[in-house]
């Protein structure tokens, strides 16, 4: 850990706790002010309509976006001067929806990346198989450009690079972007399957429909503005909570 | 004579090439067009020359300097010309590129004047190869090109920087969360260029004299090779580099000599109407 991160001890079992955090692009603000405490072992998922200010959050947390104000806490340190460059060592995996990989770079390549550049969070080589196993397709494409593979490839090596590093917290930005519906089942099932060996999970979604079975807390987020933080399967249960933030077809 | 002008291309070919990996390699990484290359084959030059002449070290020894005296030059323009400007936008990095290549191009001339200068070494006879003129500088500049390519291939293939670069090239955002400090890989992109830009002036000035203006006779055809082979493609760079070579030598068989430069600009005119991405350029996606 860095010497420059403060330390405060957590009000909740947050993994990732987020308070007061303004986002934005120039003099917009995009998030409001939101507060989220991600739970630590858990699913947690953003939802919202278009526009909500999904992506530009996420973008924030992994430290591409320079808050306005507010903080970002990862279990007790605060993150948030940190460029991204920094947070990755401080334990923050992250998953762009697109150019999620180096796709002019080798499968191989991609997955030494994912450590290479990362002090003291390389993964041992036990931990690097078992993470591999989760993904068996990459194994045999090793020499192969990574921008030749398949959507569901890439996001699975996306994810492997991500996990490589052994993040505290995973950000996921809409997973199942651009994937067929069987991918999307199996990406989900991936999701739940890396939150259960013990990384908690900050995903972004618009596929609410596929992400509410894996995830245990959703957050509905619109205009920028946290509206619902709640437990995803009460969403699931609660007609009137179904129908208020997200839709009959929902 | 067309055998000739073939060879005399490719080896005019080389010493553009170097220039043109440079101006390819910093536009991956900082996605702008380095104007500066031709300011800085002229200072690589005169750093060789006054480590050559005035101080009397052999010309490998002053090539070496040369390449860490601009290196170091290089440097201090990042750190006080490019990296205030980043947030800019291409075209405001640019024009700052082609200021400072003003700079360093009246540096020069303030320093040394505008009488030509020559390297201090022995002139030899052409050789006499099946009916082709072979220079000796010409097979240096062969040699010495062609290592500076290896090496440089080594460096992006096989090592840790090399990673961290293509990285960098292909997608910072991701790079920035691979834990990679663009930063300092830029820091790293410019000492090569400004090596690889230094030999290219100095074998620049064994072939010609050095004077203040030497830069500018080769920025269009350095632009020209990057282009054609696809700007972010070192290996296009090559590529585009020895085929403006051979052609600006054989335009003397139908135009003046003197016009030779107009076959970059026909060159750079043509790829971007027929292929802008170049002959090995990778398509850019717009996101």
């Amino acid at each position: 850990m860095s010497s420059d991160v403060t330390s405060n001890p957590l009000v909740s079992d947050a993994a990732l706790e987020v308070r007061g955090l303004r986002l934005g692009y120039g003099a917009t603000e995009i998030v409001k002010g939101v507060d989220i405490a991600a739970r630590r072992g858990a699913v947690t998922t953003i939802i919202g309509p278009n526009g909500s200010g999904k992506s530009t959050l996420i973008r924030g947390l992994a430290g591409l976006l320079r808050p306005l104000g507010g903080s970002i806490w990862l279990e007790g340190r605060d993150l948030t001067a940190l460029p991204a460059v920094r947070r990755v060592a401080e334990g923050v995996g992250y998953v762009p929806q697109e150019a999620n990989i180096f796709r002019n770079l080798g499968v191989a390549e991609n997955l030494r990346l994912a450590t290479e550049f990362v002090p003291g969070r390389q993964s041992s080589a036990r931990e690097r198989d078992e993470i591999l196993a989760l993904f068996p397709d990459l194994a045999v494409r090793g020499a192969l450009a990574a921008g030749r593979l398949s959507g569901g490839q890439r996001q699975m090596l996306a994810m492997a690079c991500a996990l490589l590093a052994r993040p505290s917290i995973l950000l996921l930005d809409e997973p199942s972007a651009g994937l067929s519906p069987r991918l999307v089942a199996e990406t989900m099932q991936t999701v739940r399957e890396v939150c259960d060996r013990g990384v908690s999970i900050l995903m972004i979604e618009q596929n609410v429909a596929a992400a509410l079975p894996v995830s245990d807390q959703v957050v509905v987020l619109v205009a920028g503005r946290v509206r619902l933080q709640s437990a995803a399967d009460r969403l699931l249960v609660d007609h009137n909570l179904h129908r208020l933030y997200l839709g009959e077809a929902a | 004579m067309i055998a000739q002008l073939v060879l005399n291309g490719l080896v005019t070919g080389m010493v553009v090439a170097l220039g043109a990996v440079a101006l390819t390699l910093t536009y991956s990484i900082l996605k702008f067009p380095n104007f500066a290359v031709g300011g800085m084959i002229t200072l690589g030059a005169y750093i060789a020359w006054l480590v050559n002449v005035p101080l009397g070290l052999p010309l490998p020894g002053a090539a070496v300097l040369a390449a860490i005296g601009l290196a170091a030059v290089m440097l201090a323009a990042d750190r006080f010309v490019f990296r205030p400007l980043r947030d800019r936008g291409a075209i405001t990095l640019l024009v700052a590129a082609m200021g400072l290549s003003l700079i360093l191009e009246n540096i020069c001339r303030l320093a040394f004047g505008n009488v030509a200068r020559n390297f201090d070494v022995d002139p030899e006879r052409p050789w006499r190869v099946s009916g082709l003129r072979i220079h000796p500088e010409q097979v240096t500049t062969a040699v010495v090109t062609v290592a500076a390519m290896a090496g440089l291939w080594l460096v992006l293939r096989h090592t840790r920087l090399g990673r961290a670069m293509r990285a960098v090239a292909d997608n910072p955002d991701l790079a920035a969360v691979r834990g990679i400090d663009r930063d300092r890989v830029t820091r790293r992109t410019w000492v090569l260029a400004a090596a690889l830009v230094a030999l290219s002036g100095v074998l620049i000035g064994m072939d010609r004299a050095i004077d203040p203006l030497m830069g500018w006779a080769y920025i269009i055809p350095v632009f020209a090779a990057a282009i054609l082979g696809g700007l972010g493609s070192p290996g296009g760079a090559v590529l585009g580099a020895l085929l403006i070579g051979v052609a600006q030598e054989l335009s003397v068989l139908v135009i003046e000599p003197n016009y030779r430069q107009v076959v970059g600009f026909v060159a750079i005119a043509l790829v971007l109407l027929a292929r802008p991405r170049g002959l090995l350029g990778v398509e850019e996606i717009r996101r």
